[in-house]
């Protein structure tokens, strides 16, 4: 049946919706409700290889406050009205602003934008959703204050908030996003608002400095979750250093890619190189610096590896292409560097490059900037290799081993190559760990295509489960796929929290695979 | 303006990427052909630095009845400061205004993002891969004349070969 909406929540009756309507409406103000195709559009882009159809809002609501936030849940709960939350809405190639199940409406919290407090000191930072990474980066450059900031690629429209509660990523030694936060306000399906640590302390000073507080942590559950509504985050940042000294190493062969990693753990583990240092294969640079697939084939299908070689000499590029820093006093720095360098020598392969030799030719220069906390937009780049729209992220997590790494960018170019795309990837050294990302790109506008990169993502997270990797994220066309591959009882215990703190199932039903 | 709005068009001016994309700015109350249901007094076209990019500025004139050379700043290349300026200067004011673009798919999706968290209305969004060609120069120039004017494009075959656009159509 013909619906004035674009769609309409699950189960839910035109009239219903209407009366549910006109309450957002009079608790948000008439201009905090949209319903109209037009400003509803922007909220269906999708990358993933699914029908858009299936992730259209039924409205979107904007909130400028906590109070309401609470409203929002209330009206929620007594319309049964599901609600997918966004921060920034700038979670590109995992879902973007666009809701896991078609009809759920978006509460959009871009204008709760205030930093509410950092503290040069202390270095910490309490911030609300709609915060983006540049602001807090002008905030900081204002105010000439020590600190410095770790964010994703998408850095300068990204925000803390958004990328943390997601468990995001960045390039320098807090990139461990989680493991800096410190401090949750939530707004639970009831409207009740919790805070977590130390914040339910009357005359607390303690919310920021420490993460625990008394009994059960609670701040994890919220993490890639649908259990509460996060409206407050506090996060550690890192003193600006003395001396910053980024450099790169580059390796020609994809061989090599094992002995790069059994290399670089016991320098990342012991804090050598303190920073999440990136391994990069060559079409992910050669993407973000400009370089477009239909520059040097137009047949259809995998590029070869013939093609891989011509980049690599034109742009001056490695197989893989390290990129890791330095941080502290110039006597630390100093130290440290001449472990590195003889750790390198003793290896008999890989060239170094430092920022002197490389001066501002990209990508080193927006590498050296993610890892020096300065914002950029230049991964952007990634979505023009094949063009058309289409971009969805693997990441599958691994033991910090170069066994492991091997293994899996063999498993994974072979199975991207049978379907016809490319293997465009990179490893993130964790402290033991790697995050393993693939920008699996295909065209968008091709049905054909679309259906092959829908088929090969399926058989990465099958063939990659198989030999017993997970993802650590993903988009969320996939949520409910990954959440199998936990297992039963994981999903079990998931599903009765949420049975217990959101009853009638109204926060992101289907987010992570979690429902009542 | 919001302040996240702000901040958007900052992280686009800090980009590499924006870089290489020119904004032009066309002329303001000329601006007849616009459909009336965009409200839009000011018609602002996009490009992101392509072989496809005068062609379809020729289009966008022709909608708007201006003669060649009559954009208010011309195409800017490559220069990042500027392009912020000029971009920031245009979302501050708040001023209706039509953006009509032709872009690669990275500035598509930064651009309809700001949009987006600029509260403003998408009319339409459209993929096409165009040749740098006569054939491609030509449909350039309708799509930026069928932009301007709120009609269909006419409909054109897809060049496999062709580089990915993004033709789109928003007020802000």
């Amino acid at each position: 049946m013909k619906s004035k909406y674009m769609a309409l929540p699950k189960g839910v009756s035109e009239n219903r919706f209407d009366a549910a309507i006109k309450k957002f409406q009079a608790a948000l103000g008439a201009d905090q409700v949209l319903t109209s195709a037009e400003h509803l559009t922007p909220y269906t882009k999708v990358m993933m290889a699914v029908e858009t159809a299936k992730h259209v809002p039924s409205a979107v609501l904007t909130a400028t406050s906590v109070e309401q936030v609470q409203a929002v849940v209330r009206i929620c709960n007594e319309y049964r009205i599901p609600v997918w939350t966004i921060s920034t809405g700038r979670n590109f190639g995992y879902g973007s602003a666009a809701p896991v199940e078609r009809g759920q409406i978006v509460l959009d919290l871009k204008k709760m934008n205030k930093i509410l407090h950092i503290d040069p000191e202390l270095c910490t930072a309490l911030v609300e959703p709609g915060v983006t990474y540049q602001q807090l980066y002008d905030y900081i450059e204002e105010h000439k204050l020590p600190l410095m900031l770790s964010f994703s690629a998408p850095s300068a429209i990204a925000g803390p908030l958004g990328n943390t509660m997601d468990r995001g990523v960045g390039y320098t030694p807090y990139g461990e996003h989680f493991l800096m936060q410190c401090g949750m306000e939530v707004v639970l399906a009831n409207g009740d608002l919790l805070r977590t640590g130390m914040g339910g302390v009357k005359g607390d000073k303690a919310w920021q400095v420490f993460k625990w507080g008394y009994g059960p942590t609670l701040d994890g559950m919220f993490t890639q979750s649908n259990y509460g509504i996060c409206t407050k985050m506090g996060f550690w940042l890192m003193p600006k250093p003395p001396v910053f000294k980024p450099f790169e190493i580059k390796f020609d062969n994809e061989a090599d890619i094992n002995e790069i990693v059994e290399m670089l753990r016991p320098l990342r583990i012991a804090n050598i190189i303190p920073n999440a240092v990136v391994i990069a294969g060559t079409l992910w640079e050669a993407a973000t610096c400009g370089v477009r697939r239909a520059d040097y084939i137009t047949e259809p299908g995998a590029t070869p590896d013939s093609v891989l070689a011509q980049i690599r000499k034109d742009r001056h590029l490695g197989a893989w292409n390290v990129y890791c820093a330095l941080y502290g006093s110039p006597e630390q720095v100093e130290v440290n560097w001449k472990i590195v360098t003889e750790t390198i020598k003793r290896a008999g392969k890989g060239r170094i490059v430092t920022q002197e030799e490389a001066g501002d030719t990209q990508p080193f220069k927006y590498r050296a900037q993610l890892m020096s906390g300065v914002p950029n937009l230049q991964e952007f780049g990634l979505y023009n290799w094949r063009g058309g729209g289409g971009s969805m992220w693997f990441a599958p997590v691994s033991q910090a081993r170069g066994s492991e790494c091997d293994k899996q960018y063999a498993l994974a170019k072979k199975i991207l190559n049978k379907h016809g795309l490319d293997y465009v990837g990179e490893f993130i050294v964790g402290w033991r760990d790697m995050h393993h990302v693939i920008d699996v790109l295909y065209d968008r506008t091709s049905e054909e295509e679309t259906r092959r990169a829908n088929a090969c993502f399926n058989e990465l997270l099958d063939e990659f489960e198989k030999e017993g990797y997970a993802v650590y994220r993903v988009n969320t066309a996939f949520q409910e796929r990954v959440a199998r591959t936990y297992g039963p009882v994981k999903r079990s215990v998931e599903r009765k929290i949420k049975r217990a703190l959101d009853p009638n199932g109204i926060l992101a039903p289907g987010k992570c695979g979690i429902n009542i | 303006m919001s302040t996240d709005r702000r901040f958007v068009l900052k992280g686009l001016a800090a980009a590499g990427l924006v870089a290489a994309m020119p904004w032009a700015r066309a002329g303001s109350s000329a601006a007849a052909p616009i459909a009336a249901a965009t409200t839009a007094s000011r018609v602002t076209p996009l490009v992101s630095g392509s072989a496809l990019d005068a062609a379809f500025l020729a289009g966008v004139r022709q909608a708007l009845s201006q003669p060649a050379g009559a954009l208010v700043n011309p195409p800017l290349q490559g220069l990042e400061a500027s392009t912020y300026q000029q971009l920031n200067a245009l979302l501050n004011d708040d001023q209706p205004t039509l953006l009509v673009g032709l872009l690669d798919d990275a500035a598509a999706t930064l651009v309809l993002d700001l949009v987006r968290s600029a509260g403003g209305r998408v009319l339409s969004v459209e993929h096409h891969r165009i040749g740098s060609g006569s054939a491609g120069q030509q449909r350039a120039s309708e799509l930026g004349q069928a932009l301007v004017a709120g009609t269909a494009a006419p409909a054109g075959r897809m060049d496999g070969n062709g580089n990915a656009q993004v033709a789109l159509r928003c007020v802000i």
